[in-house]
């Protein structure tokens, strides 16, 4: 029904239209559909006596919302239970978007608040850059880390990345934000131990991540049960928004975003793509291989995760992607060691995931593919070894995760496209990183071994 | 007594279209069924169908199998140009879930 009514008002209708509503049961295989047949009578009802809410067109902007209580505690506690009840939180506590906030957060852009960025589907609301600050301030965000936000949002709503349909699909899907160049550093992003998780030494991810979340749930109306069928909702609490390891790549290795058709070395790039789900690799060998068996053996490893019968990858395989292949600066300074490129890991890993016909004709993969839109994906049903991308370059492989060997993480994409966007930085961009310096303290790696 | 004025995070939103207004009755109208193919909507619609013409004789019912089916396959301008051609009033459309 919230699926409806937000298509429906991403499309520039009033967030209302005409259903008959029947609970889950009878849109299940082998279900009885009487239910159905009982309450035929008002599909007709609805062509003909429903009545919209809305007789007029229009923007409509919603006024500031004020809080009164004993105290600035008080006020702050009540602010976070309205949000909760007005479903604009996450459960976790936020920081009231004042003007104040706001407008600091807004240092991060030479662009007007009013630009607007596009209509976050599938409930349509308008995502301003002011739009991005607001959610920005209440996720914990600062300044600086808005430019990334702005580049992470533009990419999603790439039309081309069809995100009205990942933003309602009963799949587990999550932005993933990897950027490129000098901000990374620059903002505190993470690229090395635990940068899928929180993080005090690089708080920017996590705060990104919750306000790119924020922006889905309140302004694309992606609200669990009702904008969005997400039947698990994994990995949505911060998405993922993570910096390369670029110090970490080995000699000829370019940046993910170069590999994508996104900015070149040492500029400042997102690129975006759909996930839906998330597996560890443990891809070392005990100790006792050769360096050259254990690279071999832990590129097959890795290869028979992305085997997958996954219709997810239907989505992608014509010009997306099968999904992100996070590779620590160990396991790529190895293997670059033993004369493996990236094009060479991607060709290995795409020629050795291949899914034999007959597992795709058992496993219904099939029906699957014949639902695809792009023609040569359609054709490839009955490819003796199915492919789960047409070409090896669309699989995303990074250079990112803790200096240590023994692990690979693998994302599965659900993205038709692999999006790529330039990071533009406002003038006074030195001012606001000394401001960090000051308000946290000067930033660094920790612990590398 | 403090107070804390705080943005409104949905955002703006813009009613740029209307619902098209309903018909006075199905009696004699041209209605079409549209299916993204999924959830069950190879069974219902057919049923649902035979049933609305059974209660509406004179009106012509269009089965979903003479349009595009499937999600992104139906959401096409040439859906809509086939809908214009076929003098089309009202469309049903399924199934959601």
């Amino acid at each position: 029904m919230g699926v409806v009514r937000n298509s429906v008002a991403g499309l520039g209708f009033d967030q209302d239209a005409s259903m008959v509503i029947f609970p889950i049961s009878p849109f299940l295989v082998d279900s009885d559909i009487s239910p159905i047949e009982q309450d035929v009578h008002k599909f007709a009802e609805g062509l003909t006596d429903w009545k919209p809410a809305s007789t007029e067109t229009g923007i409509q902007n919603p006024p500031k919302v004020r809080i009164e209580a004993n105290g600035y505690e008080a006020a702050y506690d009540k602010m976070n239970r309205q949000f909760i009840t007005s479903t604009w939180g996450d459960g976790l506590p936020l920081n009231p978007p004042t003007e104040e906030r706001v407008s600091w957060i807004l240092q991060g852009t030479d662009r007007p608040r009013d630009s607007m960025i596009g209509k976050v589907m599938p409930r349509g609301g308008i995502a301003t850059v002011e739009t991005l600050a607001v959610t920005l301030a209440m996720s914990g965000g600062r300044p600086e880390y808005l430019p990334v936000m702005i580049a992470a949002i533009e990419c999603i709503l790439d039309p081309e990345m069809e995100h009205d349909k990942f933003q309602a699909t009963s799949g587990s899907t999550y932005p993933v934000v990897i950027v490129n160049g000098p901000i990374g550093k620059d903002i505190r992003l993470n690229s090395g131990f635990g940068l899928l998780g929180p993080d005090p030494q690089h708080p920017a991810g996590v705060a990104i991540g919750r306000a790119i979340r924020l922006v889905q749930q309140n302004v694309g109306g992606a609200l669990p049960g009702v904008g969005t069928m997400s039947i698990y909702g994994a990995m949505r609490t911060t998405n993922v928004v993570i910096a390369e390891d670029e110090e970490g790549l080995p000699e000829g290795w370019g940046p993910v975003g170069a590999d994508h058709g996104g900015v070149g070395s040492g500029k400042n790039g997102v690129t975006v793509i759909v996930s839906t789900g998330a597996s560890n690799i443990v891809r070392r060998g005990v100790g006792k291989e050769t360096l050259e068996d254990e690279a071999l053996q832990s590129l097959y490893r890795v290869a028979a995760y992305l085997r997958s019968p996954s219709a997810h990858y239907v989505w992608g395989h014509a010009k997306g992607t099968p999904g992100a292949l996070l590779m620590p600066r160990v396991v790529a300074g190895q293997l670059a060691s033993l004369g493996w490129t990236k094009q060479k890991i991607k060709q290995f890993l795409w020629d050795n995931s291949k899914i034999p016909h007959e597992e795709v004709v058992r496993t219904g993969l099939l029906q699957w593919i014949e639902t695809g839109v792009d023609p040569a994906t359609v054709a490839s049903a009955n490819d003796p070894m199915w492919p789960i991308c047409r070409d090896p370059s669309q699989i995303v492989l990074a250079v990112a995760g803790g200096a240590h060997p023994t692990h690979n993480f693998w994302m599965q994409g659900a993205t038709p496209k692999i999006a790529t966007a330039a990071i533009d930085v406002p003038k006074e961009w030195h001012g606001l990183l000394a401001q960090a310096d000051d308000d946290l303290g000067p930033s660094g790696d920790m612990c590398l071994i | 007594m403090d107070a804390l004025e705080v943005f409104d995070p949905s955002g703006a939103t813009e009613v740029s279209v209307l619902h098209a207004p309903r018909l006075q009755s199905l009696n004699g109208k041209t209605v079409a069924l549209l299916s993204d193919d999924m959830w069950q909507a190879h069974r219902m619609l057919p049923m649902i169908r035979e049933k609305l013409q059974a209660l509406y004789p004179d009106a012509t019912f269009i089965p979903e199998t003479e349009f595009p089916m499937g999600t992104r396959q139906m959401d096409t301008e040439e859906t809509v140009d086939m809908l214009v051609e076929r003098g089309v009033e009202a469309v049903i459309v399924g199934n959601a879930s």
